[in-house]
């Protein structure tokens, strides 16, 4: 079991008004599944997200990742958690603007002290990064930012791997590109992926699919 | 992991090279200003025995014999006995086909030697060969001048710029070949040292008091301005420093929760913050050492000329690099950069990992800083009138501190009150909407406005201070010495006969009797003198009863010198109580700038009838043609060019002194303000990215770029304008501190505050023109933005 | 240039060690009229306790080992050094003659030292056999008669002060051939006599504190006009008091050939024995001061024929003389084969 989450509550506090975000939500993602989570804007996608990747903490529930209690983690263990075992593909795709499309690669490999190079330049190959390795961030477009997203993610080898609307920034048919190129990586790796998107069309080529409304799992 | 979370850091700096640069250039230039003050004080400081022995020509206690010729075996017996004396004869003689005055020195022991054999390319001295130079051989010393018009062979020969013009110094040795009789001594300087011990003079021995003018005294007065400025240049750099860093942290926040969600720990990106500010501060505070020591270089001829004008004392000409101040300019911007990068490391360590709503949240955090800001500046300004009721020195710094750190503090609150107020009664619309981003821009700009105001403050409290005390003082000299001559006695038994030729010669003259006051417990010393209506339209007063002057011919009272009122408290209508006479009503106290000890004027009656032992030593006379007087009076005296004082000649000396003075202010003026001016232009390069989508949707709304620019210039001007009226008082407010309040405390005279608007506009308009500067490069890059970059906004907005 | 450095090219005995000029003109040959020492004169008194203006160099040299009343050990130097540039004296202000003295007070944890400086010619200072006196300023070593037999002797500088009676109980030593004393393998010489057996009382200021002291004290006389050779550079001088009543006058001087040493050995009877070279041997053993690394404060002393082996160390690690020509000098104690106490020279370190 590579996530799970166990009665998990999330609120905001924000101008002194209480916001219920997530309420009750439970779920689990087995070793290599892929897991689609779907959902209105602010049903709290990306707040679940954030929770499973160590970038937040509930109110209340319990979550498990790869094994370990992330609920109660000191913060350096979360920290050594996002490092070594999570990747995150966020939807501003959060690249360095100040490193090269390799420096952004490699980066989060060197962070984790186990940058392959072969593995890396596989990644770049596959994603279609090659001719790009020596361009910054700002020269690229956005589906080509997305696939920087991608390959930093994969480069790390992660247990899992979470995406928030991955293709959001991305017409339709660069969409599914991108997907299949995620997913194909997610299988051969036997990466765990929860997958978030409001897109029924994308969410259905996934093992398993979750909606989300309200702060509820239906 | 640290080593590639560090790249990551510093990668920013490659992206963008030009925040680097600015970054480190603040640094530079705030440690150069602080380090260039540094390098003037550590350097005239370090020439400060140089300048004292060099005053020790003239300015030294002497011993005479009271009546009768001193011998060479008196100066034996004397130095036998235990007195550090040196011995001296003064004469004319003829030398090199011209008549000068010879000062026959001992080279082995007269205080002024380190000076005479450091000024000089030593040509005759030379002690390369092994054989010892006799005594015999040594140079004759003077001012270039005076040799020029002798013939004498430049090997005998040592240039001394700081001679008067006409005397010759030698040693004993030498002159004893001029056959000159040397029987007889002129007189023996008392050396420093000798103070310590305690051995009675014989006696037939007269000991008299140095003159009364103790340029160290201003001398230390120019170098407590100095002081002060170096302190108001720290904080000035200290504001700049914290806004540098500022930036550095606000433009890679991006950078830094990306790499916090890639797993970087928090301890690890705070130690790679503070390793990254601790390689900047070195490498910058190194380059602003370098700056600053040419800087200091290039003001040091302004200062070397101040100092060794009316001081008479020498600052070396040639500044070394001191270890002590590089390291204490170093050590500044460590220390700045440490506590104005606290609270920036300590935004790094708050930093969420998720971007929160940012703007609110920043407007939350920012309006918090200015509370706190509020609250310590109002803690300040509490204290600094409690500071005014402890008489010290140190206490008159923490004064000045406290008021200028205090105001300061106060600025962005009262800016913001002043633009919300404006707000308020704006019209909605366009106008409105210029104040509540004036508002915003607050936030960011709060820091280097306050530097700015720092900068404008100082800048018009030193003028005014250094102006003030020009005016005073060359009024001070041009009534106080208004007589044409100065005739100083050494001899009193030539007293009478010098009163006679000037009689005869129908010129009016005023004697002059002194005494020095055996039992005061500070140096006091009694003036007497004639019946002269000079004395009631020329004399200098700080405070006077009803018809002093007469009072005091009538012998019915005395007037005493401003330092001797402060310090025991005696004001018109206080009474002295004097041996022999009893309590005398005090008439008035008269200003008497650069002396200090104390001083009592009284009728010569009165000096008599107190039976103190008053001798005659100086003459006054108002007279039309000096120099022939003057030459009558050498010829027929004997007198020295030292004995007679030309008065113009010394208002002049005192103004070009002056003039230097303003020369290194000024320069150190333009200086701090061009740093204030470089941190409000690297925060508008920090706004940038924050002004776009501020921008974006009034230019969506149909506001041309080219009026957006011209906004944008107008409300930088406005907010320098602002902080200028803010400042000025606080200018003012700071120049009453340095001269009413450190300058008592300092040398026990207070000078009068005089206002100069003029300056003040010259500040402004100068603290405009830095923030044009400043606002430019913005300005120009909003009229040359391309709509797609505006239009991003929109894209990035959802 | 200061004054420190023309008083120091003024001053021909400087030791200052300037490599360069071998010894600060030391080791020239004595031109200029100046005599030079020859062996087989003999000294002739109270003449030659007077000063030898026809020398270049020449010093009155006393130190003295004391305790005050609490048995706590203080050393005091009184030096009048005269140095000539011409053989002969003036009486006015172009006397080429110069006197330089030195004054300092030991302890074991303080050092305190003054320095004067006059000319020849004019009464400032000087040194007369009848009776004897030896001052300048208002220092003074002056005796009743024309011998060194009884002497006082004052100085005083910045925290210190002393007022010292001196009574030999013994007669002059005369070192080499009979006074005679041979510098170098060279040839160089000096005349170098000594009073090694006064027995002080006196008061000792030190910081405003008077100290009641009494001790023994040992004075040197030489003069000369090339006491050095070319290569020497520096040497290490010692005169130590046993509790036997035994003495011993040892020096190293140390040249580019090896060092050269040579001393006199005193029997406690107050007979002497010049040592011949190589005989006295001294070796530093530690090196503890503050002011300079190279300086040894502790030296292994040994004289075979005397079957002495023993330790001399620095009661004051620090007793640096920061004067116009700076040196080491200062009181030490000895222990091993023979016990007691004496004084240390030593000149070209720590520059």
């Amino acid at each position: 079991m590579t996530l799970v989450m166990k009665n998990v509550d999330k609120a905001f506090v924000a101008q002194g008004r209480r916001r219920e975000i997530l309420r009750g939500v439970s779920l689990k993602l087995n070793a290599g599944e892929t897991l689609a989570l779907t959902g209105e804007s602010g049903s709290g996608k990306s707040t679940l997200l954030h929770l499973a990747a160590a970038l937040d903490h509930c109110d209340v529930g319990e979550i498990y990742v790869a094994g370990q209690t992330v609920t109660d983690m000191s913060e350096t263990k979360r920290s050594a958690l996002r490092r070594d075992t999570v990747a995150v593909i966020f939807q501003q795709f959060n690249l360095v603007p100040s490193l090269t499309v390799w420096q952004n690669i490699a980066l989060h490999a060197r962070l984790a002290e186990r940058f392959e190079t072969d593995w890396a330049t596989h990644l770049c190959q596959h994603l279609g990064l090659d001719e790009l390795r020596e361009r910054y961030p700002d020269q690229l477009s956005g589906g080509q930012q997305q696939r920087v997203a991608i390959a930093r993610a994969m480069a790390v080898r992660p247990q899992l791997l979470l995406a928030d609307e991955p293709t959001g920034n991305l017409d339709e048919e660069t969409s599914h590109k991108v997907l299949d190129l995620l997913l194909d990586l997610a299988r051969q790796e036997g990466t765990s992926l929860l997958l978030v998107t409001h897109s029924q069309a994308i969410a259905a080529r996934t093992d398993r699919r979750l909606h989300l409304s309200q702060g509820r799992i239906e | 992991m640290m080593y590639w979370g560090l790249l990551a850091l510093l990668s920013h700096w490659r992206h963008a090279p030009v925040q680097l640069v600015a970054i480190v250039f603040g640094l530079a230039l705030s440690t150069a200003l602080w380090s260039a003050v540094q390098a003037i004080n550590a350097t005239a400081r370090s020439s400060y025995a140089t300048a004292e022995s060099q005053l020790t020509l003239f300015g030294t206690d002497r011993i005479t014999v009271a009546d009768g010729d001193l011998s060479l075996a008196d100066y034996v017996a004397l130095r036998r006995q235990g007195w550090l004396v040196s011995p001296v004869w003064e004469g004319t003689v003829t030398l090199g086909g011209r008549a000068v005055t010879l000062m026959a020195i001992d080279v082995l022991s007269h205080p002024m030697v380190d000076t005479l054999l450091n000024s000089n390319d030593a040509s005759a001295s030379d002690t390369s060969s092994s054989a010892a130079p006799k005594l015999d051989q040594l140079p004759f010393f003077a001012h270039p001048q005076t040799l020029d018009e002798m013939e004498i062979p430049a090997t005998r020969t040592t240039v001394v710029p700081n001679l008067p013009i006409g005397i010759v110094v030698t040693d004993f040795a030498v002159a004893l070949d001029l056959s000159v009789d040397l029987k007889n001594l002129s007189y023996l300087v008392v050396l420093q040292e000798n103070a310590k011990e305690i051995v009675a003079l014989p006696p037939k021995f007269r000991w008299a008091q140095a003159a009364q003018i103790s340029p160290g005294q201003l001398t230390d007065s120019f170098h407590l301005n100095l002081t002060a400025f170096g302190l108001l240049a720290f904080v000035v750099g200290l504001f700049i420093v914290q806004s540098t860093i500022k930036l550095a942290v606000e433009q890679r926040r991006g950078l830094m929760r990306t790499l916090r969600s890639l797993g970087l720990t928090l301890t690890a990106l705070v130690s790679l913050c503070a390793a990254e500010l601790l390689l900047l501060a070195l490498f910058a505070g190194s380059l602003g050492l370098g700056l600053g020591f040419f800087v200091a270089g290039a003001l040091l001829p302004g200062v070397n000329a101040t100092l060794s004008g009316l001081y008479g004392a020498k600052v070396s000409g040639a500044l070394s690099m001191e270890l002590s101040w590089a390291l204490l300019g170093l050590a500044m911007t460590v220390l700045g950069t440490a506590i104005a990068g606290g609270s920036s490391l300590f935004q790094v360590y708050r930093l969420p990992i998720l971007q929160g709503p940012a703007t609110s949240a920043r407007g939350a955090t920012s309006a918090r800083m200015r509370k706190r800001g509020l609250i310590v500046g109002g803690l300040l300004l509490i204290v600094t009138p409690l500071l005014l009721l402890v008489p010290h020195l140190i206490a008159g710094f923490a004064l000045m501190g406290s008021l200028m750190l205090g105001s300061v503090l106060l600025l962005p609150a009262v800016a913001s009150w002043i633009i919300g107020f404006a707000e308020g009664a704006a019209r909605p619309g366009l106008q409105q909407w210029l104040w509540s981003d004036m508002r915003v821009q607050l936030h960011t700009l709060g820091v280097p406005l306050m530097a700015l105001a720092l900068a404008i403050a100082t800048n018009i409290g030193v003028e005014t201070m250094t102006s003030s005390f020009r005016l005073t003082f060359i009024d001070w000299i041009n009534q106080r010495f208004a007589a044409d001559l100065y005739i100083r006695v050494d001899d009193p038994s030539q007293a009478p006969a010098i009163l006679d030729y000037l009689s005869s010669q129908g010129h009016t003259a005023r004697p002059l009797r002194t005494a020095d006051l055996p039992s005061a417990a500070h140096p006091t010393r009694v003036w007497g003198v004639v019946d002269d209506p000079y004395y009631q339209t020329h004399w200098p007063m700080v405070a006077q009863a009803h018809e002093t002057w007469p009072n005091l011919h009538a012998g019915d009272g005395v007037v005493i010198n401003e330092q001797m009122a402060r310090a025991r408290d005696l004001w018109p209508g206080d009474t002295l109580s004097l041996q022999n006479i009893g309590a005398v009503p005090i008439l008035g106290a008269y200003s008497d700038y650069g002396n200090p000890n104390h001083q009592i004027i009284m009728s010569n009656g009165l000096l008599e009838r107190s039976s103190v032992d008053a001798q005659l030593t100086n003459i006054a006379v108002a007279v039309s043609d000096k120099v022939s007087l003057r030459n009558a009076l050498r010829d027929q005296f004997n007198l020295d060019d030292s004995a007679i004082l030309d008065q113009p000649q010394l208002r002049d000396q005192s103004l070009k002194i002056f003039d230097q003075t303003f020369v290194v202010t000024a320069a150190l003026n333009v200086l701090t303000l061009a740093i204030a001016g470089f941190a409000l232009l690297t925060s508008f390069a920090a706004l940038w990215n924050q002004r776009l989508p501020q921008i974006a949707p009034i230019w969506a709304m149909g506001l041309p770029l080219h009026q957006i620019a011209r906004l944008e210039v107008a409300r930088s001007l406005g907010l320098a304008f602002l902080t200028a009226l803010f400042a000025i008082p606080l200018g003012l407010a700071l120049a009453w501190v340095l001269l009413s309040v450190t300058n008592v405390l300092a040398f026990g005279w207070k000078l009068p505050l005089y206002l100069f608007p003029v300056s003040w506009l010259r500040t402004v308009l100068l603290a405009l023109l830095a923030a044009l500067l400043a606002c430019a490069p913005s300005a120009f890059r909003l009229l040359r933005i391309a709509p797609s970059e505006l239009l991003k906004v929109f894209a990035n907005e959802r | 240039m200061n004054v420190k450095q023309i008083f120091t090219a003024l001053i021909l005995l400087a030791p200052a060690i300037t490599q360069a000029q071998g010894y600060a003109g030391l080791g020239q040959s004595a031109a200029d009229g100046f005599q030079v020492p020859e062996r087989g004169t003999s000294l002739s008194f109270p003449r030659d306790h007077s000063a030898h203006p026809d020398f270049r160099i020449e010093w009155w040299y006393l130190t003295a080992n004391l305790k005050d009343n609490d048995g706590q050990d203080l050393g005091i130097q009184w030096t009048l050094f005269r140095s000539a540039s011409e053989p002969q004296e003036t009486h006015d202000w172009q006397s080429p003659q110069l006197w330089l003295a030195h004054a300092a007070v030991t302890t074991a944890d303080t050092h305190r030292f003054a320095e004067k400086l006059s000319r020849g010619g004019i009464g400032q200072a000087g040194v007369i056999a009848t009776p004897f006196e030896a001052w300048i300023d208002d220092w003074r070593m002056a005796g009743t008669n024309a011998s060194l037999d009884h002497l006082s002797l004052t100085a005083s500088g910045d925290g210190f002060a002393y007022d010292l009676q001196l009574r030999a109980d013994g007669q002059l030593v005369f070192h080499g051939d009979l006074g005679y004393s041979v510098k170098s393998e060279a040839g160089q010489a000096s005349y170098y006599y000594s009073q090694p057996h006064y027995k002080i009382t006196g008061q000792v200021t030190l910081d405003e504190q008077v100290f009641d002291v009494n001790g023994s004290g040992w004075l040197d006389r030489e003069w000369s006009s090339q006491p050095l050779a070319d290569d020497q550079s520096g040497w290490d001088w010692f005169s130590l008091n046993f509790d036997d009543n035994s003495k011993l006058m040892g020096f190293v001087l140390r040249g580019a050939s090896g060092p050269f040493t040579s001393g006199s050995w005193i029997n406690p009877e107050g007979s002497v024995s010049p040592l011949p070279p190589g005989a006295f041997q001294a070796a530093p053993v530690a090196f503890d001061s503050s002011i300079s690394g190279d300086i040894p404060t502790s030296w292994k002393v040994t004289l075979p024929e005397r079957s002495v082996d023993i330790t001399v160390t620095a009661l004051n690690p620090d007793a640096w003389m920061e004067t116009s020509f700076s040196y080491w000098e200062g009181p030490v104690k000895v222990t091993g084969s023979h016990n007691g106490r004496g004084y240390l020279e030593m000149t070209g370190y720590g520059e």
